[in-house]
Parts: C-alpha cells; sequence; structure tokens
C-alpha cells in the first residue's frame, strides 16, 4: 500500500520538477543582465561579448538550451558554472553538507526553544511563561533576520569575543567542538526564528488538546501533569506542529540566503545569491532545482510522519 | 505538577553549565585561529576567473599573485624587467627585441620558452581572444616572431611612444601556451606567479600556496587564503574580529572608522578615476550644453569631504593626478559653480530635468549622486535618480542607455592614448555617441599621441585634448576612486603595483 503511494508521490514530484524547471528557466532569461558581461566586463567590445556568447552556448535559441539543459538532468548532469567551468554538482556538492548541518542546528535550537515554551504557555496560559513566550514570538517575528544576525555577531564575535564573526563549514562528524562554534551564530538567528513561528501553534495545537475531554478523563484517572502533557496533549497536537516544521525545513533549504550571507557562512544561499548576481544561469537553475527536490521530499516525508503520528491517517 | 517543576529545574541547572561552558568550548576553538604563516583576505568582491587578460577590478587582488608579468613598473612608472631578462626599443621606435629570462617556471611545471610569449601577444591580438589587452596590442602591434630561443621581437604598425610600448609590455601576462585560453584558465591558472592555487571553493575562498620555483626569490608568508564576502558588514566584523588580516576594498566611510586601529593602503593616484558618463544619444543630454552646465554642477570637494571621507581626490578628467594632459586651470573651467550652471542651462532653454542610473549594489554612487541631484534641483534641474541592479546596470552602461550614470575608468596613471581602453573613451565604437564616434578633436589628438614623440606635439595634444573635454563634457572627472585595504598594524610589506593590484610576496606577519 505505502510502495504504492509512494510510486504516485514520486510521479507527481517529477511532473513538480518538470513545471519548476520550466518556471525557473523563464524567470531566469527574463531577468536582465547577462552572464557574457560579467565575463568580460563593462569594456569589452561586442565581438568580445558576441565571442563568449559563443562559447558558453548562450547564443543558441532559449528552447534548445532548454532541451540541451534537460537533457543533461536526464544523465544527471546539471551543467557547468559560466563564471568558472565547475560542475553544477561539484558546487552543490559542497555546500549541501553545509547547509543540511545548518538546518539540523537550527531545527534542534528552535523545538528546543519551542516545544517547552509552547507546551508550557498552553498548560499555564496566564503565567508569566506564557507571556514571556508571547513578547518573544512578537519581538522575533518583528525583527529583520539579518539584524539579528549582526547583533548576534557584536555580541559575540566582537564585544565578547567568544565566536568567529564569520562561519566556516565544518563537519561536525570530523571536529564536534570546531562544527559548534562556526555553525552556532547562524543557526542560533534561523533557530529563534523558528522557534517564534513553531511556539504560537504548539501553544495554540495543546491548548486545544488540553480542552478536550479525553484529558479530563486522564486527568481523572489519576495521570500526571507531565504525562498528560506530554503523551496525551503533545502528541495529538503534533500534526500541526509537524506541518510547520516541515515547510520551515523547506525555507531554509532555499531560503537562508540573508544569514548565510550575514555570516558568510559557505551554503547553498550563498551560492545561489552569487550566482544570481553574476547571472550564472546553469548554477541558479541547478540550485533551484535541488530546493524544489527537497521541498517536495520534506511535504512527502510529512505525510509519511502523519501517518505514523495518527493511525487513523492511511498513507493511501 | 511536582514532577514538571523538578525536572524543569534540573534541566535548567544543566542548560545553564552547558551555557556557561559555552565561552571556554568557543575560546578552546580560537586557540587555533591565528596562523603566522597565512595571511587570511577578506573581499567583499568575489573572483569570477582566473584569466589575466580578463583584468577586471575582481581580479586585482589575485593579478600580481598568481601572474607573472614582462615586465614591471616601480611606484614612479619607470620599467623593471620580470619575466624578461631585457628588452630592447628600436632606434626608430618601430620594433621592440623581447630577451626572456630562462629561469620563469609556470605552475604546470613547464619552464618558459619563446613559443609561450609569442602564443600571448597572438591571443592579446585576436579580437575574440583578447579582451583587455587586445585595443592595445591590435593597435600598436604589426607583427610577432621568436628570433631565436630566447628572443622575440615585437614590429609596431608605426612608430610608437616609448610609454605607450612599455604600458603594454607592463600588462602582457606570461602563460603556458597549452592553456593561454579564456575557458581554460577561468578555473585554473598557469602563469608563473608567487603563488599557486591550491584549492577554490567559488564564491566562498581561495588558497594559495608558495610556488617554490618562482623565479622572484622566497615568498615571506607560505599561505594566502581568500575568503569572499557577501556582505560588506560581516567582511568589516571579520576584520574587527581577527578573523582576517586584510580586507580589501572598503567603503570609505568604513576605512575611515578602522584607520584607528588598522592601517589602510591607499590605491595609486590615478588607477582608477570616477567618471559621471553622460550619454549624449539621451535627451536632454544630447545638448552639449547641458551638459557643460552638469559639469560646473558637480562639488567634487563635498564629495571628497561627505562621501570619501577624505580618501582620494577630486578629478576633473578621466587622466590622473600626475598625467601631462593636467593642468591646474582646468579646475577654474570646469569647477563646480551653481551660478554657472544655472546660466548655461537658461542658455539650454527649456530643459527641466533627466535621468541618472545608479547601480543599486554601488552605495556610494548613491551617495555622490544625490548630492549632484540636491544641487541641481536647486537651479531648477529635476534629475532623477533610476537605481537599476547591477547586471542590468552594467548592460545598460555598455550600450549607452542611460542619460547619466557614474562609472570607473582605469590607466588615467598610464600613457595618455591608454585611456581609450575604457569604453566611453573610444576613439571607435563609442557607446556614449551616436554611430560610435566621439568629436573629431578628440580622436584626432588620441591617434596623434599614440606616435608622437615631439614634445612640442605632445603639448599641443594635450591642450586639444582638455578643449575638447571641457567643451563637449560626455566624460566628466568626479573623483579619484579611493581603492583601499585595511589590515592588521603587524602585518608588513603588504603593497599595491600601479594598477592596484596586491603585492603579497614581501608580505608578512
Amino acid at each position: 500500500m505505502i510502495l504504492s503511494y509512494l510510486v504516485r508521490r514520486l510521479g507527481q514530484l517529477a511532473l513538480v520538477l518538470f513545471i519548476g524547471s520550466v518556471a525557473v528557466w523563464i524567470m531566469i532569461y527574463a531577468v536582465p543582465g547577462s552572464p557574457e558581461l560579467a565575463i568580460a566586463g563593462p569594456d569589452a567590445t561586442a565581438e568580445q561579448l558576441a565571442a563568449v556568447r559563443e562559447r558558453l552556448g548562450l547564443d543558441r535559441p532559449l528552447p534548445v538550451q532548454y532541451l540541451s539543459w534537460v537533457g543533461g538532468v536526464l544523465t544527471g548532469d546539471l551543467g557547468s558554472s559560466l563564471a568558472s567551468g565547475k560542475a553544477v554538482t561539484e558546487l552543490l556538492g559542497q555546500r549541501i553538507p553545509a547547509t543540511f548541518q545548518l538546518i539540523v542546528f537550527a531545527v534542534v535550537i528552535g523545538l528546543v526553544i519551542a516545544l517547552p515554551a509552547g507546551v508550557f504557555a498552553a498548560w499555564r496560559p496566564r503565567s508569566l511563561t506564557a507571556r514571556a513566550a508571547g513578547i518573544y514570538q512578537v519581538v522575533l517575528l518583528a525583527f529583520p533576520s539579518f539584524w539579528l544576525g549582526i547583533i548576534l555577531i557584536w555580541l559575540f564575535g566582537l564585544h565578547f569575543r567568544v565566536l568567529p564573526t564569520m562561519s566556516n563549514y565544518v563537519p561536525f562528524m570530523a571536529d564536534p567542538v570546531g562544527a559548534f562554534r562556526n555553525t552556532l551564530l547562524p543557526a542560533l538567528t534561523l533557530g529563534l526564528f523558528m522557534a517564534a513561528v513553531l511556539v504560537r501553534f504548539v501553544r495554540s495545537a495543546v491548548s486545544e488538546e488540553l480542552a478536550k475531554p479525553h484529558i479530563r478523563a486522564v486527568r481523572a484517572k489519576g495521570a500526571s501533569e507531565g504525562n498528560i502533557l506530554i503523551n496525551h496533549a503533545l502528541r495529538n497536537a503534533a500534526l500541526p506542529i509537524v506541518t510547520i516544521v516541515g515547510l520551515q525545513l523547506g525555507a531554509f533549504i532555499g531560503g537562508a540566503v540573508v544569514t548565510e550571507s550575514v555570516f558568510n557562512y559557505p551554503g547553498i544561499g550563498r551560492l545561489v545569491f552569487v550566482a544570481v548576481s553574476t547571472r550564472d544561469y546553469p548554477v541558479v537553475q541547478g540550485v533551484l532545482m535541488f530546493v524544489v527536490f527537497s521541498f517536495a521530499v520534506i511535504n512527502m516525508a510529512v505525510d509519511v510522519i502523519y501517518a505514523a503520528l495518527d493511525p487513523r491517517i492511511k498513507v493511501n | 505538577m511536582t514532577s514538571i517543576f523538578s525536572a524543569s529545574r534540573r534541566t535548567l541547572l544543566k542548560a545553564g553549565l552547558a551555557a556557561g561552558a559555552l565561552p571556554l568550548i568557543a575560546r578552546a576553538g580560537f586557540a587555533q585561529a591565528a596562523a603566522p604563516d597565512t595571511i587570511t583576505i577578506g573581499s567583499a568582491v568575489d573572483i569570477v576567473n582566473f584569466d589575466p587578460y580578463n583584468q577586471s577590478v575582481n581580479a586585482l587582488i589575485l593579478l600580481k599573485a598568481l601572474n607573472a608579468w614582462l615586465i614591471e613598473y616601480d611606484e614612479d612608472l619607470k620599467p623593471v624587467p620580470s619575466a624578461l631578462k631585457s628588452f630592447e626599443i628600436g632606434p626608430d621606435n618601430k620594433s621592440v627585441t623581447l630577451t626572456i629570462r630562462p629561469d620563469v617556471v609556470f605552475h604546470t611545471g613547464k619552464t618558459m620558452t619563446v613559443e609561450d610569449v609569442v602564443a600571448g601577444f597572438e591571443r592579446a591580438a585576436d579580437q575574440k581572444r583578447g579582451f583587455n589587452l587586445f585595443a592595445a596590442t591590435s593597435t600598436l602591434v604589426e607583427k610577432i616572431e621568436a628570433v631565436n630561443d630566447t628572443q622575440v621581437l615585437l614590429t609596431l604598425k608605426q612608430p610608437t611612444a616609448t610609454s605607450l610600448i612599455t604600458d603594454m609590455l607592463v600588462h602582457q601576462p606570461v602563460i603556458d601556451k597549452d592553456q593561454n585560453d579564456a575557458e581554460k584558465l577561468a578555473s585554473a591558472p598557469a602563469s608563473a606567479g608567487p603563488y599557486r592555487v591550491v584549492e577554490w571553493r567559488q564564491g566562498e575562498s581561495l588558497t594559495l600556496q608558495a610556488f617554490p620555483e618562482w623565479f622572484g626569490g622566497e615568498q615571506r608568508t607560505p599561505n594566502i587564503v581568500i575568503r569572499f564576502f557577501t556582505s560588506p558588514a560581516a567582511a568589516v566584523g571579520a576584520l574587527a574580529s581577527g578573523a582576517i588580516d586584510v580586507l580589501a576594498y572598503p567603503l570609505a566611510r568604513d576605512a575611515s572608522r578602522l584607520q584607528m586601529d588598522f592601517n589602510v593602503l591607499s590605491g595609486y593616484p590615478g588607477a582608477a578615476t570616477m567618471l559621471l558618463r553622460v550619454s549624449t544619444k539621451t535627451a536632454p543630454f544630447d545638448n552639449k550644453i547641458v551638459r557643460q552646465a552638469l559639469q560646473r554642477a558637480i562639488n567634487r570637494d563635498r564629495i571628497v569631504k561627505e562621501v570619501l571621507f577624505e580618501f582620494g581626490g577630486a578629478a576633473y578628467l578621466p587622466w590622473g593626478p600626475k598625467s601631462p594632459v593636467q593642468d591646474p586651470a582646468v579646475q577654474s573651467l570646469i569647477g563646480y559653480d551653481l551660478e554657472a550652471a544655472k546660466a548655461l542651462l537658461a542658455q539650454a532653454s527649456g530643459i527641466s530635468g533627466g535621468t541618472a542610473m545608479v547601480s543599486g549594489s554601488d552605495p556610494t554612487s548613491l551617495l555622490v549622486m544625490q548630492i549632484i541631484q540636491s544641487d541641481l534641483a536647486s537651479i531648477g534641474f529635476q534629475l532623477t535618480i533610476d537605481q537599476q541592479d547591477a547586471a542590468t546596470f552594467n548592460k545598460r552602461l555598455v550600450a549607452g542607455e542611460f542619460g547619466v550614470a557614474l562609472g570607473q575608468v582605469g590607466g588615467g596613471q598610464l600613457s595618455v592614448p591608454r585611456i581609450v581602453q575604457n569604453s566611453l573613451m573610444r576613439v571607435a565604437n563609442n557607446p556614449l555617441w551616436k554611430d560610435g564616434v566621439p568629436p573629431a578633436a578628440y580622436s584626432e589628438a588620441i591617434n596623434t599621441l599614440i606616435g608622437a614623440t615631439d614634445p612640442a606635439v605632445q603639448q599641443a595634444m594635450y591642450k586639444q585634448l582638455r578643449d575638447v573635454m571641457i567643451d563637449e563634457s560626455w566624460a566628466l572627472g568626479t573623483y579619484e576612486v579611493p581603492t583601499l585595504w585595511a589590515y592588521k598594524k603587524d602585518l608588513q610589506g603588504l603593497a599595491r603595483d600601479h594598477q592596484n593590484s596586491l603585492v603579497l610576496a614581501n608580505a608578512g606577519f
């Protein structure tokens, strides 16, 4: 049963990727500017610019370029950077582990803050903690992420000088301490925002559960408050929380551009930022396809997790 | 209820201990950051490729580190042989004999031969492959041939001023002929500079290592790491925290603040000049009286003081301050005078405004344009600022599709005709003029200066250039671009050459 579901979703994924690739292709070419200028410089002659276009294959009709790219993708070749000639798969391969590590750190931070704060705020809605959680959520959502990043750099990098102002990618398995130091600040920036979004959903979802009759029944049977909150309220409230975490994960993969730029973190966001500014079409196309693919896979994973969390839901 | 509270206390205690340990963990990590055998440079400008024929601003960090050149200039622009053993200009200034050094080894492992030099010139003379070197080489060189195993003869098209010849040689890199191609050099340099590339992570970092077979001797620092930043603020923060040793191209505003704690190295005077480019194809700037009015409305002193924080200086012509074209009288003829500008606008009659294009990624240009805009508004001319993203800005700049725009020109410190390397100063295919043809008096002066060796003729042509630049006013000098590097005070020997390429071979702690 689950196999047929997965096959059906994979078919949908292929359709999404195709539509996404066409949309991305059209959007990239609709943006003014051209890569040959970034390569040849503003003082290049028309002949030199034409020579660069010819060398890069940009003089061919757009549909031909697209079909050539699709042909490459089907054989695992996402093309090469127009600037450096490096394979897009190689560039992605360098950045994916960095972004993955950043996301894991950020999600851990987000969950560590949001779950206890949201559950407690739902359990004791008039408490100081609940009010503090409300203020935290409003304040954090009002801050631009780059501003929070700069504040963290100033505080921990320049004032206390305990963490680096620019973040290298240090693999966690190779050097856990180095990875922690280098990833903490950008992860904190993303994680604090994620927590601000998540705490509201946790609070409302758990509140709703706590008001249901089965909680009264469990409480009447003498269950501890901890047991009630974690095993009965939080578990039943997990569906919307998983949905939000899934959406946040997708957003982090392609949307950490500003945070990665502020911390100079070598992830996918920075790669696409640079590629867009130099009109490096194959890199932009490759990265965006990866983001679309990741988003679709995460959504699929969320659907599967739904079924695991709630036996009433069938994956088919 | 009690169980939850007790668990929270324990959890809080553990969290507090973890938080307390954070600075210790962080400091433990810091201990390994300082490495005296490495210089770390931060740059907010990424490197596009390694081709020295494509000498764009973003390659200035690397040009001198990775490549070797036929000759070099000292601080007074006196030529010094580099990859050449010597060079000799023929008595009629119609030929040049180059004698190569026998000990120049490329990063590919091959020793330089005359064939490499010949192939290098042939590429420079090829319109499709020569990029920045094409204009000078194709204008000057008739024939390139190897005379024997150590000498190359350049036959020139006409008797050529010595300074123009040395300007050509100083910008000619030596590259392994088997790799001398834009595509191959895009990601793998193949010259013979003091450092070679160990690892390039595009848009992230570049790691260089001292090249042991460099013909120039021993490098002071074995490793160079260049980190690329997409945020200038992050780059400044990295220098302030000690994470990098050198910050390339900080904004003047940041350099002004940083110079309290860091040294600041300034660029070569005249190597880069910011011009207000005026497209004579676009109304109302097709009227030269409006262009002349614009010339008088640029408050250069205010720009230098308020935007450049006294780095750089005012510029009136596209050439550098030491150029023989310069004349102190120019300042009084085209200096800031709003009354004169107002009178000129009245003379033009019926002109009330125009459009200025600015790159959104260039905050300095925006500030400068806003100063010009406010002065023009005070005399009844509304200058609308049209911000474009960098790619669109460059595309329209090259095509001359704008009213006015700020853009740098380079080479103003070199021989006078060399200025034609910049698109808006070309004598043909000039994007700011209808049919690409600039005023005849300008082209005549430039073409005459290429071969002029008589001082009287040279002086006459310099005057002709001044007059036509003032009269036609399409390339309005605004300020000398302050190319800057901020670096740690204990770093010694950091230098830049005549074209603002960073010289790293003698730099070290």
